[in-house]
């Protein structure tokens, strides 16, 4: 009964999801919407009246023994009505479906990428909304209009079917009573099926899910060392066995009643249908006599017409179901109320930041588990700041936070003493700039990954400048097409591939290059080898004037010149100051330093086996 | 037949056979049931329609038509038992089965080929194509074998009746089929233009949408406002370029699709076809009434079925052309095979590199240029250099990933080539730069190999040695804990720390007799580095050690160090005989330490 109301509540809902479709596609292209009916319309018509009037009026003709010109007039007509109709369609498929669709396309997407852009970063790491997100993305042009064409189809498939059984009412008004069976066929049986279908694939997502990973570990080339340097090459196969032996177990599950209902529902869709209509019909013309040849001949394309319409309705509502999953997540994107809200308004940040602080902050990805721990500190004035601490300690979250790509769980993050939330947030992350561990640059030229679409006096200076200053410019000039190069082969097949070090030093140069009142670095030189790295903080350490440094590094020598450390655990400042303080308080910040450094002093003793673990 | 054609059919054959093997029961009856459903239709549509009508038109008794339509429909739900049967159990079960014996024969090749296949991008793509089109050839082939099928059967019952009823006929359904078939192959040239005009624009469509969606791009995009800009504006110049080369076609498309659709199959059997069938009718009176609709149908349907056997060969030929790709991926002779048979020494043994010199490709230049280094048994030896100097090329050399162009690897004065690949590299252990945690338990994980491999308490040692002992505490099944989230909901997921200690356990785990450390602290924090150096020390006593690391604090307790630089060693001794060389050695650890000081 609950299951009932949830199923009715859940149909209501395709059917608004559907609704839904078409409602956007009108706005992009009220012609595709129009056509679309149109074209459903038109297809209908042919089908019915070349099925069911067309050859009875023909047979009528001649077993009447009219005159072979009038069957010929009428042929005529028909040729010239249906070689406009095909016009119609041809101009359909050829002029307007591929114009609209790249429409729609272009629409649509634009929609979605604002969209992408405005949700806050916290749904793209969230895996559940994400994967929804992928899917509304994949095709969702294409997924849209087809919802349009189920949405015409299945309305104008009702008037059709009823047509079609009218003709066959007036033919003989008990013939209609073979529809009952089709109609029981396709809606229970049908239904039945579909409900196997399913359970088919939920059972078989694990399967399928193993199967596809082992594919993946067999062909991808960063698997295929470890292939050859151990056994685990037959434990995947052993993996794979497995779901191919799973595969088979859902099969024989279903298998039973799906032979059942698949038989139920053919018999009741073709076999009773024809066969029965057939002996009907030959009943009435052979014992009772009450009906003509060209009527019992009619009858019959007329009932097979009606099932086919009855089927091809039931396909298209299957169709339109399994089109409104991909619309509800479509829609639940879409609808999504932004928590932190890219377009948000706000103050006007002064362009010019004198302090940073954080009181009492408090965040966590997931409930109960905190990154962040009540942290709280200030920095003023053009400062070099370091963040430094184990993996996990919450660096990069503190980054995060402080360019509002997360808000915290309690406590406020005041820029200038005003909190940040209350600021225009375009504006306000015009006040960083960055560059992130995880970096990537985009398949565009190395200039415009530099200085990534911001508008600069002198954009050639700038961008050489920052390449400098993160150590790449060299390597920049050596190649054909300098500056211009364009980045990955991607698109361009004189395209750069460079090396991770040296990609590395071109995403830190935005941060050298962009004007801004923070700039900050996490982990700067993951990629880069002793010299390189030593050069770029160099180079960070050289352009900190007039601005707030803020940057994150494991290497604690690179801190030492900073003019605050910041020492993080778990969530939390244990330790601040200067270098020098931190090392006086001999505490953990000084514990780790001494660790890393112990190796580059003369310590004779390290390396001969005196080996402890505290 | 061509030789070319004589391909396509002995390839087609060649898969049905495999299909065969897997399954012989649904192979066959896959092919009966076309047949079956072929001789239902014309059953139902054609004899039956026609035996009816004629029982009415001729006044035969009612009984006649009742026992043939009763006995028909008999038969129609026995054939639609065998149909549901087919379909619902033996193909659930018969294609996972056949998918299985193709991708298994893919699987033992891709393990048994060389690492430098995968450097090809165009074989690289081959073989992936192959892979990932593997299962769906299988359902390729089957569809063309019932069309194949269907339209025999059809071609054979519709003519014998054409034949018996009214051979002119022929002429009709010929001309429909032989019209659709010429206009048929100008639409699809015209749309193989069109998608490959389309093609390089799809590709950016497709670029800018990952810029949107991955969430690698996230933050920057967010972080740097305008840096969406310019991607729309190109989004919108590729959407106007796909736009026009539509506009460009339209006329052209139009016309075809209009005598293809229209023209070559509506006018040709409901104008021209049902004129001549009413003249025979009412004119001639040389077929009865009834018949007209009886042979319209079974006309229109004949030349859809013959249009679908004429498909069958451009299908075959598709399926042809990526059985040629796994045939040529089936053909591949791994250059780096086992040249002899010799035991592997027990224990460590020298290690020689005699003027080694590799390119990965002649053309973008040699990556190591003669290189000779000895290295001792039990001794640790360091790599070290800036950043593609050609470290990582070396170990892989050394591994027998790849075999030298010039010079000789020699492992206790034999060519490393006289051993057995496998063996030889099971007496290595190693740690990859990128290093891969696999769906499965923590254990397998350890022993890369199935859980009855190993005992328990090896695989604890191992990873208490790694420092991973700490977090398998914290995992509920310990070592049988799944890993990822690949296959388990509730599976785990490693930091790249974590994971990097677990692969290091790998290496603590295995009996070898030299282990390979390509950069293994780079994803760890400092004191998590440092007592992965310790016990990294200890447990390596009794073998010999190589490592690359771009930190020298881990290097400098190496017996002998070894810096590279543009494919060739410049310089190498122990850290103090490199330090008071002064030379750039010196120079790179003052870069590092000197800030330590």
């Amino acid at each position: 009964m609950k299951e009932n109301k949830k199923n009715k509540k859940s149909k209501a809902r395709v059917f608004a999801n559907n609704s839904y479709a078409v409602k956007t596609v009108w706005e992009i292209s009220k012609k595709r919407v129009i056509h679309t009916a149109l074209y459903s319309i038109v297809g209908y018509v042919e089908w019915i009246f070349m099925s069911v009037f067309f050859l009875r009026y023909v047979i009528h003709a001649i077993e009447t023994g009219a005159s072979f010109e009038k069957a010929l007039f009428f042929i005529g007509i028909c040729f010239v009505v249906f070689s406009l109709f095909a016009m119609y369609g041809s101009y359909m498929n050829s002029v307007l479906i591929p114009y609209t669709n790249t429409k729609i396309y272009r629409e649509l997407y634009k929609r979605l990428f604002a969209k992408a852009r405005n949700v806050e970063l916290r749904c793209f790491e969230d895996a559940d909304f994400y994967n929804k997100y992928t899917m509304a993305l994949d095709g969702a042009a294409d997924k849209m209009t087809k919802s349009v064409t189920f949405f015409f189809d299945v309305i104008f498939g009702v008037v059709a079917a009823a047509v079609a059984f009218s003709s066959m009412f007036f033919i003989d008004p008990y013939s209609v009573l073979f529809v009952i069976s089709p109609i029981i066929g396709n809606f229970v049986f049908g239904g039945l099926m579909n409900k196997i279908w399913g359970g088919r694939y939920t059972d078989n997502v694990k399967n399928n899910r193993r199967a596809e990973y082992v594919n993946r570990v067999m062909h991808l080339a960063e698997y295929a060392k470890e292939i050859r340097f151990s056994n685990i090459h037959d434990l995947m196969m052993n993996r794979y066995n497995e779901s191919v032996k799973g595969n088979q177990a859902v099969a024989d599950k279903y298998a039973k009643k799906a032979i059942v209902y698949t038989w139920a529902q053919n018999v009741t869709t073709f076999a009773l249908v024809f066969e029965g209509i057939m002996i009907y019909a030959a009943y009435r013309t052979i014992i009772s006599q009450t009906m003509g040849l060209a009527e019992l001949a009619i009858m019959f394309t007329a009932m097979s017409t009606s099932s086919w319409i009855l089927i091809g309705m039931f396909n298209d509502i299957t169709e339109a179901l399994k089109n409104g999953e991909f619309l509800e997540y479509f829609r639940t994107f879409m609808e999504y109320k932004e928590k932190i809200s890219e377009n948000q308004d706000g103050i006007i940040p002064d362009t010019k930041v004198h302090s940073i602080e954080f009181r009492d902050v408090s965040f966590e990805y997931k409930e109960n588990e905190p990154v962040i721990n009540h942290l709280s500190f200030k920095i003023e004035g053009d400062k070099v700041c370091a963040l430094v601490g184990h993996n996990g300690a919450g660096k990069s979250t503190i980054i995060k936070l402080l360019f509002r790509l997360y808000d915290p769980t309690s406590g406020e993050i005041l820029v200038n003493g005003i909190n940040i939330k209350e600021y225009n947030l375009k504006a306000y992350r015009k006040l960083f700039s960055a560059a992130f561990q995880d970096y990537k640059v985009m398949a565009m030229s190395v200039k415009y990954n530099v200085l990534m679409g911001e508008e600069f006096e002198n954009p050639e200076e700038t961008a050489e400048h920052a390449l400098q200053c993160s150590g790449v410019w060299e390597k920049i000039q050596s190649l054909p097409k300098g500056m211009d190069t364009i980045m990955t082969k991607e698109f361009d097949n004189e395209g750069a591939l460079l090396s991770g070090g040296e990609q590395q030093k071109i995403v830190v140069a935005r941060a050298f290059a962009k004007k801004a009142s923070v700039k900050v670095f996490d982990e700067p030189s993951s990629a880069l080898d002793p010299i390189a790295e030593y050069e770029l903080y160099k180079g960070i350490m050289d352009e900190s004037k007039g601005h707030i440094t803020l940057f994150i590094s494991h290497r604690l020598s690179s801190v030492k010149d900073a003019d605050m450390v910041f020492m993080l655990e778990n969530g939390t400042i244990i330790e601040e100051g200067t270098h020098k303080e931190l090392m006086s308080k001999n505490g953990q910040y000084c514990e780790m330093f001494t660790k890393q450094a112990q190796n580059y002093l003369a310590d004779e003793s390290f390396g001969k086996g005196e080996i402890s673990h505290e | 037949m061509s030789k070319k054609d004589n391909r396509v059919f002995s390839n087609n054959l060649n898969l049905l056979k495999l299909c065969f093997k897997a399954s012989p029961k649904y192979t066959v009856l896959s092919i009966v049931e076309a047949i079956r459903n072929e001789v239902v239709v014309f059953l139902e549509f054609t004899f039956g329609l026609n035996y009816v009508l004629e029982c009415a038109e001729y006044g035969r008794p009612f009984k006649d038509a009742a026992i043939f339509l009763v006995g028909l429909l008999a038969f129609v739900m026995a054939g639609l038992w065998f149909n549901a049967y087919l379909y619902q159990k033996l193909e659930m079960k018969a294609k996972p089965k056949i998918k299985q014996a193709l991708k298994e024969m893919l699987y033992m090749k891709a393990k048994e080929i060389d690492l430098e296949c995968y450097d090809n991008p165009e074989f690289y793509n081959d073989y992936v194509l192959a892979v990932s089109e593997a299962e769906n050839q299988v359902d390729r082939l089957f569809g063309m074998l019932s069309s194949l099928f269907t339209g025999l059967t059809s071609i054979v019952l519709s003519g014998a009746f054409f034949i018996g009823n009214d051979p002119i006929s022929f002429g009709f359904i010929f001309v429909a089929f032989v019209a659709s078939l010429i206009v048929g192959k100008a639409v699809n040239s015209l749309n193989f233009k069109i998608r490959n005009e389309k093609n390089p624009h799809e590709r950016k469509l497709n670029y800018v949408n990952r810029v949107f969606y991955l969430n690698d791009y996230a933050k920057e995009v967010r972080l740097n406002t305008e840096v969406s800009k310019e991607l729309l504006k190109d989004f919108d110049k590729v959407n106007d370029d796909i736009l026009a080369i539509d506009k460009k076609n339209a006329k052209k498309r139009f016309w075809l699709q209009y005598l293809q659709s229209y023209i070559c199959n509506h006018f040709i059997i409901y104008v021209v076809y049902m004129i001549y069938l009413v003249y025979s009718a009412a004119v001639l009176h040389r077929i009865s009434y009834s018949n007209v609709a009886v042979m319209l149908t079974t006309a229109n349907r004949m030349k859809n079925r013959m249009r679908q056997f004429s498909d069958v060969y451009p299908k075959m030929q598709e399926i042809s052309l990526y059985v040629d790709k796994i045939h040529k991926f089936l053909a591949i002779t791994p250059k780096i095979v086992s040249e002899g048979n010799r035991p592997i020494p027990e224990h460590p043994t020298e290690l020689e590199l005699r003027n080694v010199s590799f390119a990965y490709n002649e053309k973008d230049g040699y990556i190591l240029k003669n290189v000779s280094m000895k290295i001792n048994p039990y001794s640790k030896i360091a790599i070290v250099g800036y950043n593609g100097a050609g470290k990582t090329t070396l170990i892989k050399l050394i591994m027998r990933l790849y075999d030298p162009n010039e010079g000789e690897i020699l492992l206790n004065g034999i060519n490393i080539k006289e051993y057995d690949v496998a063996e030889y590299r099971r007496k290595i252990g190693t740690v990859f730069q990128d290093f891969k945690i696999f769906a499965a338990t923590v254990k397998e994980n350890v022993l890369l190999d199935f859980e009855d491999a190993g005992e328990d308490k090896k695989v604890l040692q191992a990873i208490e040695k790694s420092g991973f002992a700490d977090r398998l505490h914290s995992l509920e099944n310990g070592l049988r804990a799944n890993l990822t989230t690949e296959f388990e909901d509730d599976g785990v997921n490693l930091s790249g720390g974590e994971g990097q200690k677990l692969a290091v356990a790998r290496v603590f785990y295995k009996d070898a007799n030299m282990i390979i450390l390509d950069e293994p602290s780079s994803a760890l924090d400092p004191i998590a580095e440092y007592h992965l150096n310790h016990s990294m020390l200890t447990a390596a006593e009794n073998k010999s050690v190589i490592f690359i690391s771009h930190r020298l604090s881990t290097t400098r307790i190496a017996d002998k160090i070894y810096m590279l630089e543009n494919g060739q060693i410049i310089e190498e001794g122990s850290h103090e005989e490199l330090f008071t060389m002064a030379g750039k050695y010196a120079q790179m650890w003052k870069v590092q330490a000197g800030q330590y000081i």
